[in-house]
């Protein structure tokens, strides 16, 4: 069976390298875009199963990019996991639940993220 | 030259770096230098240290924004005697690459280049998935050029590209905030690399290009370098320290001398590698001051130390290793992976 493909859009070069080796030792083909016009451009070359999509990035932001894929035909089935900068931990923020829910993001889990967290909400979406 | 494909570039401006200097091999991280600047709720972007070692030189550099800079530099505790010298440069900037993926032709490419177009580096740092250079900040075009001569990204053809779409993300930088002050500090877990050497080599500026050459002709041996730091030490030198698989050290120390022969390099060895993935260092304050404690009340010397993007990376004696893992464990909040 092929090999389910999760994209991870992420600024923070850390944060990728770490999710992907959580990801593919359990399985998931792992693709890696730096920020979100890259993000967007790779899902042009190849539509991913899943999409791990951080918010505060460089030249486009992750909700943005989230309403673009939610409001178009061809990717709004891609489900999105949007990793936000707002929880206990963030007491400092300009982005709001309003923001994310506004993107229509199918899961939301609040930075710093527990990386075991992140790939049981990958997997959920597959079993 | 055939360039080597990376995922990309970041650059953070408008920097400070304080840097000490010490020929002291105990320096009190905790007390003289984090714990001050956690204490004051100061973001550090970038943090190298490197023990000084039987009466050789040592030293710690960090960087904050250049509106923190002075305020950082009157905070750090300098004990007369102890610390040597104290300076504070008000304009650097940093430059990272990513990933690295360990590879030294990466690491070796970067330097020599850097030296050939006159790139001024103050500083290097690694995280396990980038390498970040501190630059100063007449040279940083300079530096994003050589980057671009040497590198391919998928997202950006060349420096212009970049540059411009750094501009507009730039505008909306303000936008969207945020900080982190979580109770207790959140990491995505903690990797121990053993069975290394730790390579301390005093540079002058031209030296880094011939450091880079050994690199490159290390990367032909199959070796990775998972730890680089370099920080200025008096006389217009960067104090580098690198670490290396324990099992080539015949072949490293070989290769140093051919291509650094008026060099005088320490080894250490057996030492370890601890790297803190991801608890979003240069986003919160306190975080190394947070590893720095636990490490200090262990007893366990730190070695050399890199905090840069988002990680720590820690070297400590082998025999540390075990201890210090344990102790990190508990002061930090990690998931569970195993069992």
């Amino acid at each position: 069976m092929a090999r389910r493909y999760v994209l991870i859009v992420d600024d923070d070069p850390d944060l990728v390298e770490t999710v992907a080796m959580m990801l593919e030792s359990k399985g998931y083909e792992v693709g890696k875009a730096y920020d979100g016009v890259e993000g967007e451009e790779s899902i042009k070359k190849r539509r991913p199963d899943l999409l791990v999509l951080d918010v505060m990035m460089p030249r486009k932001h992750g909700y943005k990019l989230c309403a673009e894929l939610k409001g178009n035909k061809a990717t709004r089935d891609i489900p999105i996991i949007l990793l936000t900068a707002v929880g206990d931990a963030v007491p400092t923020t300009t982005y709001t639940h309003a923001d994310g829910k506004a993107t229509e993001a199918d899961e939301y889990i609040p930075k710093p993220v527990d990386a075991k967290t992140l790939v049981q909400a990958v997997d959920s979406f597959f079993t | 030259m055939t360039k080597i494909k990376l995922g990309g570039l970041k650059l953070w401006e408008a920097g400070a770096q304080v840097v000490l200097s010490s020929a002291c091999e105990e320096q009190r991280l905790a007390v003289n230098v984090s714990g001050p600047l956690a204490a004051e709720k100061i973001n550090i972007s970038l943090f190298s240290h490197l023990a000084g070692d039987r009466g050789s030189e040592g030293g710690t550099a960090l960087c904050v924004t250049r509106a923190l800079g002075a305020s950082c530099s009157s905070l750090v505790k300098v004990s007369q005697g102890e610390l040597e010298s104290l300076r504070l440069q008000t304009d650097v900037s940093i430059l990272s690459i990513f990933p690295h993926d360990q590879r030294l032709d990466v690491f070796g490419r970067l330097l020599t280049a850097m030296v050939e177009d006159g790139v001024e580096v103050r500083g290097l740092a690694t995280s396990p998935s980038a390498i970040a250079a501190v630059v100063s900040d007449p040279t940083v075009d300079r530096g994003i050029d050589t980057i671009f001569r040497c590198f391919e990204f998928p997202s950006y053809a060349t420096a212009a590209d970049w540059r411009a779409g750094w501009r507009r993300s730039d505008q909306r930088g303000g936008e969207i905030i945020a900080s982190y002050e979580e109770r207790l500090i959140k990491i995505y877990g903690v990797v121990e690399e053993p069975d290394l050497d730790l390579w301390m080599l005093p540079l002058t500026f031209p030296d880094l290009a011939n450091l880079g050459t050994a690199m490159n002709e290390f990367g032909r041996f199959g070796l990775k370098l998972p730890f680089l730091v370099a920080l200025p030490a008096p006389g217009e030198k960067l104090l580098c320290a690198l670490c290396i698989a324990s099992i080539a050290a015949d072949e490293v120390e070989r290769v140093l001398t051919i291509h650094l022969p008026g060099s005088t390099f320490r080894r250490r060895s057996p030492v370890a590698a601890l790297f803190l993935h991801g608890p979003h260092f240069g986003d919160r304050y306190g975080i190394a001051h947070a590893l720095i404690q636990t490490l200090e009340r262990l007893d366990t010397k730190i070695l050399a130390l890199s905090c840069a993007i988002s990680s720590i990376s820690a070297v400590i004696s082998a025999e540390d290793l075990s201890a210090a893992t344990g102790a990190i464990e508990n002061a930090f909040s990690i998931p569970r992976a195993r069992g």
